[in-house]
């Protein structure tokens, strides 16, 4: 066990490592000249000027001692600081991260909780209304791409009927007036009592359904309502759209499963025990039918820090899609190098989280 | 007294838009604490006889007729088994009658422990609480010989051997003494060094818990072991029913000793298998006459012309085609 978990990091490692190096000759290869966003301001012909910018820039070095300078800069977690922003890097970043997960997280616990719902419904009653609907649906969506409809959207009910805002994630700016450390505070005393809780009632419960709500108490108590209402309003129309194409693609996956584990032989066993149906349905098919779920989830919760690129761009949402679009048409590449090693360790965390859930949930995978 | 007694049963499969005639009329009963088995090829509707004893098809795409269907518990009380609904049935399942399937290994859940698919069964018919329920199954594994049942309880199906799963399959179908047993080829998918075992665990704990059972197979070594009374199936029809000794040493219809012709001998020395000429007929395409007509060596224009009642011959000794063995053997 412990030798599969050792294998699962070093290759996790491996990857951050790949990573990490093509991170590095990004932008040599973009630009024909790495220093390029360096010059800003400086005329053409300043030739002098130039060279001392590289040799100050440290662009002089030999091409393998500017990789380990750069590796160790990375390993210090030292990222420097954005051209265009005029800031640490790690700022930048830290201000957009909470609105991508504004979008990302409410749209897809929604999508979740809805397309569970709907598949189980639909997969009990096969070939039922809802079954055909749902098939109907994901044709529609498959079809239709989720830029196109955001794009729709927008037109229509931003601009033709303006019930939604059309851009942006607050009436004014994108910064809330949060009191930070109120917002800490009961967040953890949420949940050291949910942690409490489950100790005294032995229920993992406690845990799912309290860290959440300490989460939801901790937002109200730090942020103004008028601007959570704000917020809500200004995301409604974007999460509408994603939550709409998610909740399709997890029933129709849930639907499937549903299916395919019903006609199991454990199923009849369980029949043949004399269980009442939703018993059958709940502890025996519905267990079952979950498993693909994890894998999809936690694959779209690479996602959640990343947002959706499109999405932000259509709405100029404040997130890290819109920064890292942003990065690049600045030429900000010390950014963009960040943003996109944070993907990645995110996605790599996210995988490794899977697998271990995924061994909870499902006791025959064990060692692979 | 008979504990089942089913007359002119028929199901039928929905199909798109056709019917497959799965089982056309078969008359069964099973006495108390008789062993019954019913015998034939893959496809005869023996399966399907099976499960709609428990009532555990599901209509569409299964339709079940009866002129009878009753089922008497333990108490005395006849049921008519067609006429229960869903809800009904679930509490004559596991306490009344339960089933033993045919492989170990797909009909267990593979996400819960042993311990809690054996508690199941205790939690939702005896209302137990889990400790209770878990002492009690247990106490279920260590009749059925599983070694160190606490550990075991513990652990996923994936964890057991093939044997050591039917053998939680049976306490899970015995547990609370059911009245009759239904075993649907209990050793089909298992090692031969184990199916001497599981059938002599069958055996004991249907003598020790006072049960009846309904043994189908396709073996006739496990019908010789097992069974008091055997049905021949084929084709969905019944076709030869007798004491196991009349039926193994003298078979009178021409499916039944061709059956055991195949058995090959351990006296003579053989070049080739003896087996049946061509294959069982399609169930959407059966032979207008005697449904055995095209693969009989004895078969004659009355035969192919018109299907043969089941003749009773004495003795409940039944037997579904027109000539008497002499005349047949002679031919």
């Amino acid at each position: 066990m412990k030798g599969y978990y050792l294998k699962k990091v070093l290759s996790s490692l491996f990857v951050l490592f790949i990573i990490i190096t093509l991170n590095f000759f990004l932008p040599r290869m973009i630009f024909s000249d790495p220093a390029q966003p360096y010059y800003a301001g400086v005329p053409e012909d300043a030739l002098a000027l130039r060279e001392q910018i590289r040799e100050a820039n440290g662009f002089n070095d030999p091409l393998i001692v500017q990789y380990l300078k750069y590796l160790g800069r990375v390993f210090t977690l030292d990222f420097g600081e954005s051209h265009y922003y005029k800031d640490s890097v790690w700022k930048v970043m830290f201000s957009r991260i909470p609105w991508s997960m504004v979008l990302t997280v409410s749209s897809m616990l929604i999508s979740i909780t809805f397309g569970i719902l709907y598949g189980a419904v639909a997969g009990k009653r096969r070939e039922h209304a809802a079954d055909k609907v749902l098939l109907w649906l994901s044709g529609v969506t498959t079809a239709i791409p989720s830029f196109w409809l955001a794009l729709v959207s927008v037109m229509l009910f931003a601009f033709t009927y303006k019930i939604f805002p059309y851009r942006g994630a607050m009436t004014a700016g994108y910064t809330l007036s949060m009191n930070g450390s109120l917002f800490l505070i009961v967040l953890a005393v949420g949940v050291v009592l949910s942690v409490v809780l489950k100790l005294l009632s032995k229920k993992n419960l406690c845990i799912f359904i309290g860290v959440p709500v300490s989460l939801t108490a901790a937002l109200f108590a730090s942020v103004p309502l008028a601007d959570i209402v704000d917020v809500a309003y200004h995301a409604a129309l974007p999460v509408m759209i994603s939550v709409f194409s998610g909740i399709i693609s997890y029933a129709l996956l849930v639907r499937n499963s549903m299916i395919a584990v019903t006609g199991e032989d454990y199923i009849l066993t369980a029949r043949a025990k004399g269980l009442p149906a939703q018993v059958v349905l709940y502890k025996h098919t519905f267990r079952n039918a979950l498993l693909p779920l994890i894998t999809n989830v936690g694959m779209s919760m690479a996602g959640l820090m990343g947002g959706s690129v499109l999405m932000e761009k259509i709405f100029s949402w404040p997130g890290m899609g819109q920064l890292l679009l942003d990065a690049c048409n600045n030429g900000d590449y010390l950014l963009s190098q960040a943003i996109l090693l944070l993907f990645a360790v995110i996605t790599v965390v996210c995988n490794f989280i899977t697998d271990l859930v995924y061994h909870k949930f499902d006791p025959r995978v064990k060692e692979v | 007294m008979n504990v089942l007694e089913i007359k002119n049963l028929k199901i039928l499969f929905r199909v798109g838009d056709d019917f497959v005639r799965a089982v056309e009329g078969v008359d069964i009963h099973v006495g108390e604490g008789e062993r019954v088995a019913i015998v034939g090829e893959s496809g005869c509707g023996k399966s399907v006889t099976g499960l709609a004893c428990m009532k555990l098809h599901t209509t569409p795409p299964a339709y079940i007729t009866a002129d009878k269907f009753e089922f008497v518990s333990h108490d005395g009380t006849p049921h008519d088994i067609l006429a229960k609904t869903e809800n009904e049935m679930l509490a004559l399942r596991a306490e009344e009658m339960a089933m033993i399937f045919q492989d170990p290994s797909t009909f267990l859940n593979p996400v819960m422990t042993i311990g809690e698919q054996l508690d199941e069964v205790f939690i939702y018919h005896m209302h137990m609480k889990p400790k209770e329920a878990r002492r009690h199954s247990i106490e279920m594994m260590k009749k059925v010989g599983i070694p160190d049942p606490e550990m075991r309880a513990g652990q996923y199906p994936h964890e057991l051997s093939g044997g050591l799963k039917q053998r939680i399959l049976i306490a899970m179908a015995t547990s609370l003494s059911p009245r009759l047993l239904i075993a649907d080829e209990p050793t089909t998918a298992l090692d031969v060094t184990i199916q001497a075992q599981i059938l002599q665990l069958i055996t004991e704990r249907c003598e020790k818990e006072k049960m009846s059972l309904l043994m189908i197979t396709h073996d006739l070594g496990v019908v010789r072991e097992m069974a008091d009374r055997v049905y021949v199936m084929y084709c969905g029809k019944i076709v030869e029913e007798g004491t196991v000794d009349e039926i193994l040493t003298s078979p009178r219809h021409p499916y039944t000793k061709a059956l055991i012709d195949t058995i090959p001998g351990m006296e003579e020395k053989v070049d080739r298998f003896v087996q049946i000429p061509h294959n069982v007929p399609h169930p959407m395409n059966k032979p207008a006459g005697c449904y055995f007509s095209n693969r009989c060596a004895y078969c004659t224009d009355l035969c192919r012309a018109k299907q043969p009642p089941l003749f009773d011959r004495g003795n409940g000794r039944k037997i579904r085609c027109y000539y008497e063995v002499e005349e047949l053997w002679e031919k």
